[in-house]
C-alpha cells in the first residue's frame, strides 16, 4: 500500500517544489525598478529607454526628497531588466525649468543623444524643452527653451506635456498631451519639424485640426497622454496611456499611416492594470515602446499597488501579428 | 493592587479622551474652508474671528513665513527636512487599526498624533498629497 503511494507523494512534492516558487514570487516581474534616492519611498515614473554607446539608457521621473520638485533620473542596463542608477538631471534654476522637469523622451541623431522633456509645476504654462548630450549624462540646454507649446485655442489651454519625438516619413513628429480649455480633458496633439531640423523652437509647426486623439472609450475616462510611437510595417503604432494616474491608468494602442490620423486597434486596453494583490493593481501606465538590439520588442511602463504612494517601472515583451502588437506570455 | 490597576486604566482612558479632544481641535483647525461655505452669522464678540483655515496654530501666513525663512535658516530647514523624511517613511506604512495589546491601546494612541502632525506638516511644505 505505502509502496504504491510513496512514488505518487514524491511526484507531487517534486511538482510543488517546481511550481511553488513561481506562485510565491509571481508578484514581482523580471524588471522591477524604482529609484531609492528618497529613503523609504521608492519612486520612478515615465520611463524612456534607448540604446546608446553599447548599453541601454533609461531616463525617468523622480522627485527630490525634501521639496518634491521633479527631475529626471538616469539608469543604465545591458539586459533591460537590471538597472543601475548613474545620474540625475535637475531643472535649471532661474529658467522655465525651475519648478521641475519630467517625462523625458530621447532620440539619437548624428551620434548625439537628444532629450525632450516637459517642465512641471507651472500648470497651463508647462511646455516642452530640449537638451542634448554626447555622453548621455551631461546635457546642454537648447537656448530657445521651451521649444514647444500649442497655441491657446478652443481645443487646448496651451499646455504641453509628455513629449515623444520620432522620425517618420522624412520629418520629425513631436507628439504631446495637452488639456482642453477647461483643464479637465487630456488629449493628444502633434507638431512636425523638417528632417534637417536642430529641434529648436523655430523648427516646429503645429498641425491643424487637433486633437489628434481624445478620450472616447470608457476605460480612457478623461485622459489620453504619454504617446510612445514605433514604426512597424506600413504603420506607425502609438502606445498611449488612458485615464489619469491610478484611476487606473491603462495602456492602449492606435495605428496611423501618416502619423496624424489615428485608428485604435481595439476598444479594450492593450495592457490593463494588474489584478488585486499584484504589484500594479493601481495602474499600468505611461508606456514606452522599444525595439531592442536583439530584435525583440519591449513595452516599458509604470505601475504601483498603493494609489501612487510608490512607483515602479517594469517591461513586458510584445510580439506582432497581422492585427498589430500582442502581449507575449 | 486592584485599586491601583483600576486607577491606572481610568488614567489611561481619561488621557485618551483628552488626547482625542486635542487632536480633534487640531484637525478642525487645519481643515480647509470650502469656498462655497456660507459665512456664519457670528455674535459680536467673534466678529474679528479669522474665517479661513487653518486658523489656530499654523496659519497660511505663518507657513509662508516659514517657507521663506528655511531658505536662510539652516537649522529650520533641517527640522523641516526631518519631518518630511519621517513622513516619507510613514506614508508607506499600513493604516492604524484599533488593535488592543491586552487591555491597552496606548501604542496606537501615540502613533496616531505622531503620524497626523508629521503628515500634515509635511504636506503643508511639499503639497505631496500622499504625505
Amino acid at each position: 500500500m505505502f509502496n504504491s503511494i510513496k512514488p505518487k507523494l514524491l511526484f507531487i512534492l517534486l511538482v510543488l517544489w517546481g511550481v511553488l516558487p513561481k506562485i510565491l514570487f509571481a508578484q514581482t516581474p523580471k524588471m522591477y525598478f524604482s529609484d531609492t534616492s528618497v529613503a523609504n519611498r521608492p519612486f520612478a515614473k515615465d520611463p524612456y529607454v534607448i540604446f546608446f554607446k553599447n548599453q541601454y539608457w533609461m531616463y525617468y521621473t523622480i522627485p527630490d526628497e525634501f521639496k518634491k520638485v521633479l527631475h529626471i533620473g538616469i539608469a543604465t542596463s545591458i539586459d533591460l531588466n537590471n538597472w543601475e542608477k548613474i545620474g540625475d538631471i535637475f531643472g535649471e534654476k532661474g529658467t522655465v525649468e525651475a519648478n521641475g522637469i519630467c517625462a523625458p523622451s530621447a532620440l539619437i541623431k548624428d551620434g548625439v543623444l537628444h532629450l525632450f522633456y516637459q517642465t512641471y509645476g507651472n500648470a497651463k504654462l508647462d511646455a516642452i524643452c530640449h537638451a542634448f548630450s554626447k555622453n548621455g549624462i551631461d546635457f546642454e540646454r537648447d537656448p530657445t527653451n521651451p521649444i514647444f507649446r500649442p497655441k491657446i485655442s478652443d481645443w487646448s489651454c496651451g499646455r504641453a506635456i509628455d513629449a515623444e519625438v520620432i522620425e517618420y516619413k522624412n520629418q520629425y513628429f513631436l507628439y504631446y498631451a495637452t488639456r482642453d480649455p477647461s483643464y479637465k480633458i487630456q488629449q493628444q496633439g502633434v507638431a512636425t519639424a523638417p528632417i534637417n531640423s536642430n529641434f529648436d523652437r523655430n523648427s516646429w509647426s503645429e498641425i491643424p485640426n487637433m486633437p489628434m486623439l481624445k478620450p472616447e472609450l470608457d476605460w480612457e475616462l478623461k485622459c489620453i497622454e504619454a504617446a510612445s510611437c514605433i514604426k512597424k510595417g506600413k504603420y506607425l503604432y502609438m502606445f498611449y496611456a488612458g485615464g489619469y494616474n491610478n484611476e487606473p491608468q491603462q495602456i492602449g494602442v492606435a495605428k496611423s499611416k501618416d502619423g496624424i490620423h489615428w485608428q485604435r486597434i481595439s476598444n479594450d486596453p492593450f495592457l490593463k492594470n494588474g489584478k488585486k494583490g499584484t504589484w500594479n493593481e493601481s495602474e499600468s501606465g505611461h508606456p514606452n515602446i522599444l525595439k531592442a538590439e536583439n530584435g525583440k520588442y519591449y513595452l516599458f511602463f509604470q505601475g504601483n499597488n498603493d494609489k501612487g504612494k510608490t512607483w515602479y517601472l517594469s517591461n513586458v515583451e510584445i510580439g506582432w501579428n497581422k492585427n498589430g502588437p500582442f502581449l507575449k506570455n | 493592587m486592584n485599586t491601583y490597576r483600576k486607577g491606572f486604566f481610568m488614567f489611561n482612558s481619561m488621557r485618551s479622551v483628552i488626547f482625542n479632544t486635542i487632536l480633534l481641535v487640531i484637525l478642525l483647525s487645519c481643515s480647509k474652508q470650502d469656498g462655497t461655505t456660507p459665512t456664519p452669522d457670528l455674535p459680536a464678540n467673534l466678529k474679528s474671528l479669522k474665517l479661513e483655515h487653518p486658523r489656530l496654530f499654523l496659519t497660511d501666513e505663518k507657513l509662508n513665513q516659514l517657507k521663506e525663512l528655511r531658505k536662510t535658516d539652516a537649522v529650520l530647514d533641517k527640522y523641516i527636512n526631518t519631518v518630511i523624511a519621517t513622513s516619507n517613511s510613514l506614508v508607506t506604512k499600513p493604516m492604524l487599526t484599533r488593535m488592543l495589546i491586552g487591555p491597552r491601546l496606548l501604542d496606537v494612541s501615540r502613533e496616531l498624533p505622531k503620524r497626523t502632525t508629521h503628515l500634515a506638516m509635511a504636506y503643508s511644505f511639499t503639497a505631496d498629497k500622499y504625505i
